[in-house]
């Protein structure tokens, strides 16, 4: 008797549940996941993942010019490429599954969120050691990720009182130079591996064969539906959460990404423009709504994500000055929370709204694992 | 107990909204002679999910379900009384006891400042000590707290555990040794669970004198297997069995399950590649009954069984975001994330054993009491 009183007060949530993964059931197939594949690839994976490898490419150029020439405009255009490549990094990040999780190619780009400022201590051994051994072509390869990326370079570049006379003059400056161009060349290595890596995964996804990302089309989809909920809570929670922390006086602004290069919004708003976009489909492609049924619940929910994410990115505009400034400023603040509340909700649409309607089941132990 | 304002806010919220669950659940039945499996759970459904700890019957029935102020991990029953420790998930800032066989929770124990729980943790065999891995933050090495039993779980001091981001922690030889899985990775409470060191992880199996925190014995993988982390483990005749996660993946298929004995170096147990393969690079869950050891991938969505005498693997049964494994009879109950429990043994198939409760997603790990 016990035992069915409890049954009956757990049934109308389960019934809900059951309920969405009936209708949910309808839409997914294996030949549908396959043609779904091969659009994301095609519109909205292969892109971004070949203008990563355009801009870490065109970065490593601009480095080479300005060591070459150190002067004001060179530094500039260094750091124009930079901004171009932290760009696309920010829109490619959330492709965690396949080649840019493997060798540790994601924290090899960005190194962050950091370790007691081990991107600094790393970069300054690798600045007081003049071995040119260590800048030899592929040899930034094999020491600490740390100093192999964006990060460290965000740090060369960016850093106070850096001026385009820092990178030249006496070997001190052209040292730098050459660690901010080895890191060039290695970036550019790791876009081209990306890119190459994609190159071969992309048809093997498209045509439903076994794959890293997954064991069959389906399993792919649901693994990167998977991997986009990582990336919502990274935006969430280290990116924004974590700098703001429960007061102003409790702000930690050193904990924002890309705080010397004032770009932590920009990050923040790539990221979310980014996780948008595979959700709704861009240049014509499909995008995880697209596996919406063809009802009210579906057509509900695509217009919910779509305006979560305007809202967000919304609010991420809002933000007058930097994340870093505006967690510390009791002014400036609550726009921070506002930001924080709107990702917030686009996360719960991505969690919560759609799984059970596009038939992802969202483990609760293999997703962030312990 | 110590709770920030917010924390105890919480506390009571999920208490009071406890009530309801209390009330619903079959509390009135009494587990008497019959085994408690004790696991922590996330509330199902549509709506935000309540975390807190159950106790099941063998058959997979919920005898109790207590709230807690926050999501928890791993649940350990003291030798002798009738209560078991409930760990906070890390980086854990508590434990709770609870009663048994009602569940009724008593007074929480938080973290020190500079300390995180990792979400395991073991007593003496007498029961007098509890000893809980935890993080050393700012020396960022692992430690073992020890608490004593019976003065309220008062603190008494701390003991290394020789190595770095441990997680699991089982007592062997009768208790007078503590074997404890360090994962090498390095985390810390101002970026939750990010993971800050994946490119020089330091892995390591330590055994730990408990009377005097001495180290007895240390144990490695071999370097090619360097990107293992070494996490959860559970104790066999002469040694233990451990699971690893793969932390840098490199594309290549590593063993995941091991057996290391006193005074040996770590061996693998044999799987098929094919099998390997859907194991996905993961083991959430281990336990070892007699000569038999269970070891569960949420990721594959798989247990699979092995002879750890011989190193005979004996079948792979697969469980849909299946975690954790408990000792049970003459072989092992298994819950997943879905709320399913099954029973799984060596030479018959699980599945048709299997019981649903979808209203709760069963965390991580289940541990069998009496």
């Amino acid at each position: 008797l016990l035992r069915r009183r409890a049954f009956l007060a757990l049934l109308s949530a389960t019934t809900a549940v059951l309920l969405l993964q009936v209708t949910a059931a309808l839409a997914r197939t294996q030949a549908g996941d396959k043609e779904f594949l091969a659009g994301l690839v095609r519109t909205h994976i292969q892109p971004r993942i070949d203008a990563l490898a355009t801009s870490t490419g065109d970065l490593t150029e601009r480095l080479d010019r300005f060591c070459a020439n150190p002067d004001a405009a060179g530094f500039d255009a260094a750091k124009t490429g930079y901004n171009a490549a932290m760009d696309a990094w920010a829109a490619t990040q959330h492709l965690r599954p396949g080649p840019l999780l493997l060798e540790l190619r994601s924290d090899r780009i960005a190194f962050w969120p950091e370790r007691r400022n081990i991107v600094n201590r790393q970069l300054s051994q690798l600045l007081a050691s003049r071995d040119p051994k260590l800048l030899e072509p592929g040899a930034l390869a094999h020491q600490s990720a740390a100093v192999q990326g964006l990060t460290a370079l965000e740090r060369l570049l960016f850093d106070k009182g850096v001026t385009a006379a820092s990178f030249g003059g006496d070997d001190t400056g052209r040292h730098r130079c050459a660690v901010a161009a080895a890191i060039g060349h290695n970036l550019a290595t790791l876009g081209t591996e990306v890119r190459d890596g994609w190159a071969e995964l992309g048809p093997k996804l498209a045509a439903g064969e076994a794959t890293p990302v997954g064991p069959t089309a389906t399993a792919a989809v649901d693994n990167i539906y998977a991997s986009l909920v990582t990336m919502i809570q990274i935006v969430v929670d280290q990116k924004i959460l974590f700098p703001l922390g429960p007061n102003p006086e409790e702000a930690k602004p050193t904990l924002a990404e890309s705080v010397l290069a004032g770009r932590s919004l920009r990050n923040v708003s790539i990221n979310l423009a980014a996780l948008r976009a595979i959700l709704t489909g861009e240049a014509g492609g499909p995008g995880y709504t697209s596996l919406l049924p063809d009802n009210p619940a579906g057509a509900a929910a695509k217009a919910e994500t779509a305006k979560s994410f305007d809202t967000a990115l919304a609010a991420a505009d809002a933000v007058p000055v930097p994340l870093a400034q505006a967690v510390a400023d009791p002014k400036q603040r609550p726009k921070v929370e506002a930001l924080f509340r709107t990702a917030k909700v686009a996360q719960t649409t991505m969690t919560r709204t759609l799984p059970p309607l596009i038939s992802v089941a969202l483990g609760f132990n293999e997703l962030d694992g312990d | 107990m110590n709770w920030t304002a917010i924390d105890r806010r919480r506390l009571l919220a999920a208490f009071g909204g406890g009530l309801l669950a209390t009330l619903a659940a079959p509390v009135l039945a009494r587990a008497g002679d019959r085994t408690l499996l004790l696991s922590a759970y996330a509330t199902g459904g549509t709506g935000d999910p309540v975390y807190g700890v159950a106790a099941l019957d063998p058959g997979g029935k919920v005898v109790f379900a207590t709230p807690l102020p926050g999501r928890a991990h791993a649940v350990v029953p003291h030798p002798t009384r009738a209560e078991a420790i409930v760990f906070a998930r890390r980086p854990g800032r508590w434990f709770a006891p609870v009663s048994l066989p009602d569940g009724t929770p008593g007074p929480a124990v938080t973290v020190p400042e500079d300390r995180r729980f990792t979400g395991h943790g073991a007593f003496s065999a007498d029961g007098r000590l509890l000893y809980v891995p935890e993080d050393d933050v700012p020396n960022e090495v692992g430690a073992i707290g020890v608490y004593d039993v019976t003065d309220g779980y008062r603190r008494l001091g701390a003991m290394p555990t020789h190595g770095v981001g441990p997680h699991e922690l089982v007592a062997v030889d009768g208790g007078q040794v503590l074997a404890v899985a360090n994962g090498g990775v390095i985390t810390h409470p101002d970026t939750g669970r990010a993971k800050l060191n994946l490119d020089s992880i330091d892995a390591s199996l330590t055994y730990v004198e408990a009377a005097t925190g001495r180290l007895l014995e240390s144990a490695r993988l071999p370097e090619e297997h360097a990107n293992l982390g070494i996490r959860h483990l559970a104790p066999i005749p002469g040694g233990v069995v451990f699971g690893v996660q793969d932390e840098r993946p490199a594309g290549e298929l590593q063993p995941l399950v091991w057996v290391h004995r006193r005074g040996e170096t770590p061996v693998a147990l044999d799987l098929p590649e094919e099998e390997l393969t859907r194991f996905d690079g993961y083991i959430g869950s281990i336990a070892a009954n007699h000569d038999t050891a269970a070891a569960s991938s949420p990721r594959g969505g798989l247990i699979g069984l092995w002879n750890t005498t011989t190193g005979q693997w004996l079948g792979t049964t697969p469980l849909p975001d299946g975690c954790g494994i408990a000792a049970l009879g003459h072989g092992f109950l298994a819950t997943s994330g879905f709320g399913t429990c099954a029973l799984v043994e060596a030479g018959e198939p699980g599945a048709d054993s299997a019981q649903t409760v979808a209203s709760f997603r069963w965390d991580n790990h289940i541990t069998p009491v009496g």
